[in-house]
């Protein structure tokens, strides 16, 4: 062949840039995954721990007549927190409850809580005192002070009060990448305890019993017992971030938002599983006879019919799931695993499987027909049956075609959108160990998470970091597979002689 | 010398017994494989006559010439069908260039060394990556690096790029589809390598590649997860004017009007959405059916 | 033509008259052949001249390709092996056949061989570990795999050696006769001489037909010899007359080289 010529050059050039860009293209799509997921490590952490005084005898409530042991529900319980409600931290303050004087209390509660808006005692300003204490949530390397006063009014009478701690609502603590300690710093003229230090992690919810100390002045409100709320980090935000990601519990839109890809992680691969189940079988069959025993005249009619399928798109096959296939399921399953709506983890995968078929219909039919027909000659030479031929001879040579075959169908199943979007039901919960309640109830994969909030979230936020984040764990598991799948198909036993 | 089985061969009718059960055996596993592939077969057939039935109904002139009224619980669909059609046209016209003379790499200039093997290993992946990737990628790129808000450029190039490892690979196993004795043939006239390309490998290749491109075009055109965050609104009124601005605007189109359309729940009325179905899927359906006939009439005319 | 070495009960092929067409293409014309039981009978000719088309379809394994068909009678052991009656299973038992390129089944070399017997015969495993020795010390291939025949890959062995296997493989499921279509065409010079002698070996108890492109294989391990050209069975006699004293001028310029 004779040497580059100068007037090729443009050509050439452009056919090796086309080439470059082919690679170049796999570099970007995972460098801005990666480039994009990092706003997962902006993440600001959240906590948020409530307080309140009771008496250490639980009365009714006189007007609503309950027992009030719950602190989210108490009025006057005081919330110490770093979330996302109080993002413009002391503006939100301001406006926000003031601490409760003895003539508010007067009456109705015998005790009060607040906190004031400083690091430390020493800039006390008496006017600034509020019942809660909001701060905007941190990143994990920051630590934080939150200072809360507690004192009873004169109506008071038991020789001991109680000082209740829990999470606020929604907050888990387990979560949380913080040591978050709770400590008396300050009591009362002539009122001698123990030093209390409680870890809140670990004790998350409980209770102090303090010798009681009455305010007889608004001014003394800060006299009584002082506590401090001290939060400090633990881990670098990188490993919170991460530790957050493989958690069980995808929230991202609470107030304490949960971020663990977990639970749609596993209902993507157990539903790309049960497709997989049922679509290889009847697949491979499928292909099968259309490699093996259909005539040349019913191959030519079946195989475009085949390919139609091919070209429905993933939005209208969705949809003929809801409107035909989900009523039916939940006619004929109703009854046996009580299953109420048809949008569920069986229905989505069951028209996932049916979108598999072609895929596996016609690798599974290049694998067999990549088999040398000599292996096939050699079979019937022997007096081989047809099923013996194609049990014996063909399926084992063709074995890692078969192989490519299922894991291609794989990361097909484990990437489509519309299909899980549609029909899943969008909740997203663990799987259950119980397969009729996992079955028969909604569910909630990786890509459709990332195609329904992608359209609600903040752009490079933590929220959209953490959709990017799914996105590129999603993108390396198919590739993996994809690239094993490669290997198989190529693979062909005999040629090795 | 005694024969290998000797004496060891059961009695005849032994072996009568067994080969009839064998034939039986054989039988009805044919007939069971045969029933899967018409069960399949029917199957597919029922869903597509299925979509037919409930969307015609809706279908008429109208309704594919007009835009939606009354909030969308009267009207057509033209705005969204004229979109998916601007689409894709313009992947089309991005991935042409870029797919061909990728595959004409792949096949030609790339050699088969080590590196090359992986890079092809390489489109392969990207040919199965989830489309759904390609729409997160058309985000972080085309819409916040570079254009600032969704448009039907950034539309097209993510659907450029999820249709382009399809295309470098049939276009690469088109060209390799060449019989050598065309190029011998174009080298043996003295002809450059690129010359033998353009010349003699290009033209026998057409058909297949004409074939990949139109297929993987069409595929793109009924995805919707590549465009859901790069170039869709949920629907238009508007008339459309032909001008750069057009570029620079998010596009109403069928895909992501259905998706919208199921993620707000019961605004638009069943039967127009089983008509906008129907459109899309005919749409993408006649596409590959045009390169069906490409490839029939390149196989007619194929001597080789 | 071979009447005369020919008594009844020593013909264990005979075809009258046999046409066969692929298609609209005729590739054999009248051939009338009668072949002796337990000797070697080779099948020589130039290229396309049916003589390939006549060894597939005596154990009907033209029968795989579409559009083909045939007239006349071939009959074995007196029965015809075309008629409504014959049960291709039957068949295939009694007449194996080994290819031009060896294809032993990809799996080990013990597989290989056991299962055609399994299969037909359902022996169990005691008996097919003396079927598979058996079968590969017939097949000469004994003691190049006694070590590790239930492990090793068929793939893994030389080409001379897989065709030795295939051999090996036909004889386990007890055939009388073993078709050869150009058994050593894919082979270097020594697995052919290896092959060659296990033919010879072979002959005192099977009846062997031997498909050949070389005259000087025919010559070397057959008893009698037929010629086809364009489809016809131009002669057919001892190895000896055929390249002796042919009958016939298209013979003698075939065998002795002046054209094919």
């Amino acid at each position: 062949m004779k040497r580059l010529k100068l007037r090729d050059l443009p050509a050439v050039a452009l056919v090796y840039l086309s080439g470059a860009l082919v690679v170049l293209v796999i570099v970007a799509i995972f460098y801005y995954l990666a480039h994009e997921a990092r706003y997962a490590f902006d993440r600001p952490f959240p906590y948020g721990y409530r307080f309140s005084l009771q008496s250490p005898i639980l009365e009714p409530d006189p007007y609503t007549g309950q027992v009030l042991d719950d602190l989210t529900v108490d009025p006057n319980a005081t919330l110490l927190a770093a979330n996302f409600e109080g993002d413009d931290g002391i503006d939100e303050k301001e406006e926000g409850a003031p601490m409760a004087t003895l003539e508010e209390l007067e009456g109705y509660h015998p005790f009060g809580t607040g906190s004031a808006v400083i690091d430390s005692l020493d800039d006390l300003n008496p006017q600034e005192l509020f019942r809660d204490n909001w701060k905007q949530a941190k990143d994990a390397t920051k630590g934080d002070r939150f200072i809360l006063f507690a004192f009873a009014t004169q109506e008071y009478t038991q020789p001991t009060m109680k000082l209740a701690f829990q999470p606020d609502a929604a907050f888990s603590p387990k979560d949380c990448p913080f040591d978050i300690k709770l400590r008396v710093i300050r009591t009362p003229n002539g009122i001698e305890v123990e030093p209390v230090e409680i870890d809140l992690i670990q004790n998350p919810s409980g209770k102090i019993e303090l010798p009681t100390w009455i305010a007889k002045s608004d001014e003394e409100r800060t006299n009584g017992y002082v506590f401090e709320m001290v939060v400090t980090p633990k881990k670098s935000n990188f490993t919170a971030t991460i530790a957050g990601f493989f958690k069980t519990d995808w929230a991202p839109t609470l107030q304490y938002p949960r971020y663990g890809f977990v639970p749609l992680l596993l209902s993507t691969m157990l539903m790309a599983l049960l497709a997989l189940a049922i679509a290889v079988p009847i697949g491979l069959a499928c292909s099968t006879y259309l490699a093996e025993i259909a005539p040349a005249r019913i191959r030519e009619w079946l195989k475009p019919i085949i390919e139609m399928l091919a070209s429905i798109p993933t939005v209208v096959l969705g949809y003929f799931g809801l409107m035909i296939v989900a009523p039916s399921v939940v006619k004929v399953f109703s009854q046996a695993i009580g299953m109420t709506s048809g949008r569920s983890f069986l229905t989505a995968s069951l028209v996932l499987a049916f979108l598999l078929l072609p895929t596996v219909i016609s690798i599974g039919e290049d694998a067999l027909r990549a088999v040398p027909s000599s292996f096939r000659d050699g079979a019937s030479a022997l007096g081989f049956t047809a099923k013996e031929t194609i049990k014996k001879v063909v399926l084992p040579a063709a074995r890692a075609g078969v192989v490519a075959t299922v894991l291609l169908g794989f990361a097909r199943a484990i990437g489509e959108t519309m299909i899980i979007w549609i029909l899943s039901g969008g909740t997203a919960v663990m799987p259950s160990i119980d397969p009729v309640k996992t079955l028969a109830g909604p569910t909630r994969g990786m890509t459709d998470t990332i195609a329904i909030e992608m359209g609600n979230v903040e752009f490079e936020g933590p929220h959209y970091g953490h959709l990017f984040m799914i996105g590129l764990t999603l993108f390396l598991i198919t590739l993996a597979i994809n690239l094993i799948g490669y290997a198989y198909g190529r693979k062909r036993k005999w040629l090795a002689s | 010398m005694a024969s290998v089985i000797g004496d060891r061969i059961p009695s005849r009718a032994k072996l009568a017994a067994r080969d009839a059960r064998r034939k039986l055996n054989s039988r009805l596993f044919e007939v069971w494989l045969w029933s899967m592939g018409v069960l399949i077969t029917l199957a597919i057939l029922a869903v597509i006559v299925t979509i037919v039935i409930k969307g015609l109904p809706a279908m008429n002139w109208e309704f594919l010439s007009t835009g939606p009224k009354e909030g969308m619980k009267e009207g057509g669909i033209w705005p969204m069908l004229r979109g998916s059609i601007l689409l894709m046209i313009g992947t089309l016209l991005i991935v042409l260039p870029v797919g061909v003379f990728g595959g004409v790499f792949l096949a030609e200039y790339a050699g088969t060394s080590r590196l090359v093997t992986l890079v092809r290993a390489c489109v392969v992946a990207l040919a199965g990556t989830p489309s759904v990737i390609y729409g997160l990628f058309g985000l972080a790129v085309f819409v916040l690096l570079i254009t600032k808000h969704t448009s039907l450029i950034a539309g097209c190039l993510t659907l450029a790029m999820f249709a382009l490892p399809v295309i470098v690979l049939t276009t690469e196993s088109a060209i390799k589809a060449v019989p050598e004795s065309f190029v011998e043939a174009g080298v043996s006239l003295g002809m450059s390598k690129w010359q033998v390309i353009r010349k003699v490998i290009l033209p026998a290749a057409l058909p297949g590649i004409v074939t990949g491109l139109v297929l993987s075009t069409g595929r793109a055109a009924g995805e919707a997860p590549p465009i859901l965050f790069t170039a869709g609104i949920y629907y238009s009124t508007a008339k459309l004017t032909f001008d750069l601005e057009m570029f620079k605007k998010p596009v109403a189109n069928l895909p992501y009007h259905l998706a919208e359309g199921y993620r707000q729940g019961s605004v638009i009325p069943e039967k127009i959405i089983w008509g906008t179905c129907l459109t899309l899927m005919l749409l993408v359906l006649l596409i590959n059916l045009a390169a069906i006939i490409v490839r029939a009439r390149a196989r007619k005319r194929q001597v080789w | 033509m071979v009447s005369e070495i020919a008594s009844r009960e020593n013909i264990v092929v005979e075809a009258k008259d046999v046409d066969f067409y692929y298609g609209k293409n005729q590739a054999l014309k009248g051939v009338t052949i009668q072949i002796i039981r337990n000797k070697v009978t080779c099948l020589i000719g130039p290229s396309g001249c049916g003589k390939s088309t006549f060894l597939r379809s005596l154990n009907r394994m033209n029968d795989r390709i579409a559009g083909a068909r045939h007239t006349g009678l071939i009959e074995i052991d007196g029965e015809n092996i075309y008629s409504r009656k014959t049960d291709l299973m039957q068949l295939r038992r009694k007449v194996g056949m080994v290819f031009q390129k060896p294809n032993p089944f990809p799996t080990t070399v013990y597989e290989n061989i056991a299962m055609a017997p399994r299969i037909h015969y359902g022996f169990g495993e005691r008996e097919l570990n003396e079927i598979v020795e058996t079968a590969l010390q017939k097949a000469a291939l004994w003691d190049e795999v006694k070590d590790d025949y239930k492990r090793k890959h068929a793939l893994a062995l030389s080409g001379g050696q897989q065709q030795r296997l295939c051999i090996a493989r036909t004889l386990a499921i007890n055939p009388e006769i073993i078709l050869m279509d150009e058994p050593c065409s894919a082979l270097d010079p020594i697995s052919t001489y290896k092959i060659e002698e296990l033919i010879k070996e072979l002959s005192g108890d099977y009846t062997l037909i031997v498909v050949t492109h070389n005259m000087h294989q025919a010559g070397r391990i057959s008893s009698h010899t037929a010629f086809f050209n364009l489809g016809e069975l131009v002669e057919y006699g001892t190895t000896e007359s055929i390249f002796q004293r042919p009958a016939k001028r298209e013979t003698e310029d075939y065998v002795s080289g002046r054209f094919g």
